[in-house]
């Protein structure tokens, strides 16, 4: 993409993709909300599933067209997910968990067009999802069990000596989740189109390995395509994991 | 001629079920790779997944240490000892994954 | 010029403690080596043992990792 890019030279460029460029400012002094490709990129998302999800079911009739099967079985899947990861009572939270899970799988996809932007990519956008997973799922923990909550740190079956020791270990375990829930949603879609970029570099470097390159690429945006469909996935069911443990305490 | 015949015929019985074993063996060959191909991905993501929880947890632990130990003033105590136990909470978390591997697969493959 | 010898044991620190990424290598490569292996001799008790197979390799991988982190802190913190 490097607008200086000499033919048959090796141009490795692949985190240049990730850039973030402010169509205009608007500077607080603390911090820049100016617009952003990035923001762009997530109207760009949300906008499309609105368009697909009100097209899909404009229509509403009983035996339902293309778009609005697409669209129901979506749904669905995502509902038996929760119930059956999380319960019946999870159902109240479901609206929630079926945006995470569409904006998520609508970022990654749009993400997958070329010279579009990835806005999974960037950790501030998978730390911001992530904690906000973590935040809720731990507001609802208290509202349903009070005080009682903690006891999901405290192992009464180990033994008394250990009792203190473990219960540490659980709090670390339970404030890394977050971490690790957003790293590996940022870091699968970072690596992926870096990679893809990598291995188009090459196609630039000389004749010889233009059609290898090209073949690669075309795997590895296959592979891609399903990566941002599992993460997706992946990122929801671990949401509805965690909500699991909240409303139930294992 | 009764004993032949029904001998004959009970090795047509068997000759049938073991046809029918061989069908069943040459699908799962024919199946086996496919199902492999898609697994492959998955069992790669594993692995990758829990080293970034073991990692995570041993770094929110060191830095819970570090907090503690600025605040304290008592600087490599807190960090090995709540390094450590961020290493314990890694190594819980991820066996955690792997029995959650196990179920996954428990429910998968039959 | 302290600064500069600082600096200098900066890139050494860094450098040796990637050397601890090439020991990962190592363990992860034994770990799957004798998996195979065993899973060779006994390919029917292969398909329960993977999970811990995977727990050996994110245990190597991520001590390989820290010391990566010990490189990345030394370059970019210290």
């Amino acid at each position: 993409m490097a607008k200086e890019a000499v033919e048959g030279e090796l141009n490795i460029d692949p985190m240049h993709q990730f850039d973030i460029k402010y169509f205009f400012d608007i500077d607080l002094g603390i911090a820049n909300i100016g617009f952003t490709n990035s923001a762009l990129f997530a109207f760009i998302a949300v906008a499309a599933i609105v368009v697909f999800l009100w097209s899909a079911v404009s229509g509403h009739s009983l035996v339902p067209s293309r778009m609005q099967s697409v669209a129901e079985s979506i749904y669905e899947f995502v509902r038996n997910m929760v119930r059956d990861t999380a319960g019946d009572e999870a159902l109240k939270y479901f609206p929630y968990i079926f945006t995470v899970f569409i904006f998520i799988l609508a970022c990654n996809l749009i993400g997958m067009i070329p010279y579009s932007f990835t806005v999974t990519s960037h950790f501030a956008v998978t730390v911001f999802l992530a904690l906000s997973v973590f935040i809720s799922v731990t507001v609802i923990g208290f509202l349903k069990h009070g005080m009682h909550f903690f006891s999901f740190f405290w192992p009464a079956q180990a033994p008394a000596a250990l009792r203190p020791v473990l219960c540490i270990i659980e709090v670390i375990s339970y404030l890394a989740r977050p971490i690790s829930h957003s790293i590996r949603l940022g870091a699968n879609m970072m690596a992926g189109h870096a990679v893809l970029k990598v291995i188009g570099a090459f196609a630039g470097a000389s004749a010889l390995l233009v059609v290898p390159s090209v073949l690669g690429i075309v795997g590895l945006t296959a592979l891609e395509v399903l990566v941002a469909v599992l993460q997706a996935y992946v990122f929801t069911i671990l949401t509805c994991v965690y909500l699991n443990d909240a409303l139930n305490l294992h | 001629m009764a004993a032949p015949d029904g001998k004959a015929g009970e090795t047509d019985c068997k000759s049938l079920d073991e046809l029918g074993a061989r069908i069943d063996a040459a699908r799962q060959q024919l199946d086996g790779p496919k199902r492999e191909k898609t697994t492959k991905y998955k069992t790669l993501n594993r692995a990758w997944q829990m080293v970034v929880e073991l990692v995570v947890s041993v770094v929110v632990g060191g830095c819970i240490g570090y907090a503690l130990d600025w605040a304290f003033g008592t600087l490599p105590l807190f960090l090995v000892i709540f390094g450590g136990f961020g290493f314990a909470a890694g190594i819980k978390t991820i066996l955690a994954t792997a029995r959650g591997f196990i179920d996954e697969d428990d429910t998968a493959s039959p | 010029m302290e600064g500069d010898i600082a600096n200098m044991g900066k890139y050494i620190g860094a450098g040796l403690a990637a050397i601890g990424m090439g020991g990962a290598g190592i363990g992860v490569g034994t770990i799957a080596g004798n998996f195979l292996a065993g899973a060779l001799r006994n390919p029917a008790a292969a398909q329960g043992q993977t999970p811990m197979l995977f727990v050996g390799i994110a245990l190597a991988e991520a001590l390989g990792i820290f010391s990566f982190l010990v490189a990345l802190l030394l370059l970019f913190a210290v």
